[in-house]
């Protein structure tokens, strides 16, 4: 889908898989996190962390989360798509920490396109995505319905 | 009485309908534009002027803003209430989110109050060791409107045979 127009909610075809960019997770950005949100042993201290169940400093699951959005949000605004936000996600699973050092990336498969029950102005498009480390190993996954703008709207 | 209450529990000590409320938080336009620039790149949630002709007519926490604020009122909630308790192991690993969706749009100067509450604990045992304890969290804005609600599986540590 390399084009410089706008791709609307009608422009968008079910089976389509975007593959985002990679991001690199150092021990700054887990304690950054962590320190603010998150301030637990495992995500702060790497003896802590080591001796816990986790094995090591590993990031919070809500900041994979956060960047698990700024990967995708890039992608898609990379692709010219009309992201307007995200509505729900019905399900989220973390299965693999995310440890210092690690490189994630996500794959989002476009599942299913519906018509957004509360404004007329967007569509809502739904995800798998798949996030996974160096190794290819899954660290998390989930389904997410995004709202991409309708192309109607702007015509006018 | 809570306190000791809470203190140190197993899995099998933490009964369905526990209900907690872990306090409030005002969302101020900093916190939301910091959050976004790192990992929102949305304009209604970095740019407040350009926020304003967004279809939120203003600037916006994002939803994972919203959670990472909640584990942060959950973390400092528990601590309050687990003073003394050395074996951290017991905090266990969030696992699995479902049904989270969000209902109105939470704008700067918003304050959301966090509610908790046990609903399930799923018959699992997990690496020998540790059990789910499934809560509905819920947030609800000064208007008294709910903002926004998810389940969450956390792991707890079961009573060592």
């Amino acid at each position: 889908m390399a084009t410089s127009e706008t791709v609307y909610w009608e422009d968008i075809e079910t089976g389509l898989v975007l593959k985002t960019g990679l991001l690199y997770i150092d021990a700054l950005s887990i304690r950054g996190f962590a320190q603010k949100f998150d301030p637990q042993p495992y995500h702060l201290e790497r003896d802590a962390a080591e001796a816990s169940l986790f094995g090591g400093l590993c990031a919070s699951g809500w900041h994979v989360s956060a960047m698990m959005m700024k990967l995708i949000s890039e992608e898609l605004i990379k692709e010219n798509i009309a992201l307007v936000g995200s509505k729900k996600v019905p399900w989220l699973e973390w299965y693999r920490p995310v440890f210092e050092g690690d490189t994630i990336s996500a794959r989002a498969t476009i599942t299913d396109k519906t018509q957004s029950e509360d404004a007329a102005d967007h569509g809502l498009i739904g995800f798998d995505i798949d996030v996974h480390n160096q190794d290819e190993k899954t660290v998390m996954a989930l389904s997410a319905y995004l709202m991409v703008q309708r192309k109607e709207e702007n015509d006018g | 009485m809570a306190e000791s209450f809470l203190r140190s529990r197993w899995f099998e000590d933490i009964p369905v309908g526990e209900f907690h409320v872990f306090g409030s938080h005002t969302f101020g336009e900093q916190e939301i534009v910091e959050f976004g620039e790192l990992y929102t790149p949305l304009v209604c949630h970095t740019d407040p002027d350009a926020a304003l002709d967004t279809r939120y007519r203003g600037l916006i926490a994002s939803k994972w803003h919203i959670c990472a604020v909640w584990m942060r009122m959950m973390v400092d909630y528990m601590e309050r209430y687990a003073q003394g308790v050395e074996d951290g192991r017991r905090n266990g690993a969030g696992m699995r989110v479902e049904d989270l969706e969000q209902f109105v749009p939470v704008k700067s100067g918003h304050t959301l109050t966090f509610s908790h509450e046990i609903v399930e604990k799923p018959d699992r045992v997990i690496r020998e060791k540790w059990g789910i304890i499934r809560s509905r969290n819920e947030a609800f804005n000064h208007r008294g409107e709910l903002a926004l609600r998810f389940y969450i599986d956390i792991l707890a540590e079961r009573t060592p045979k």
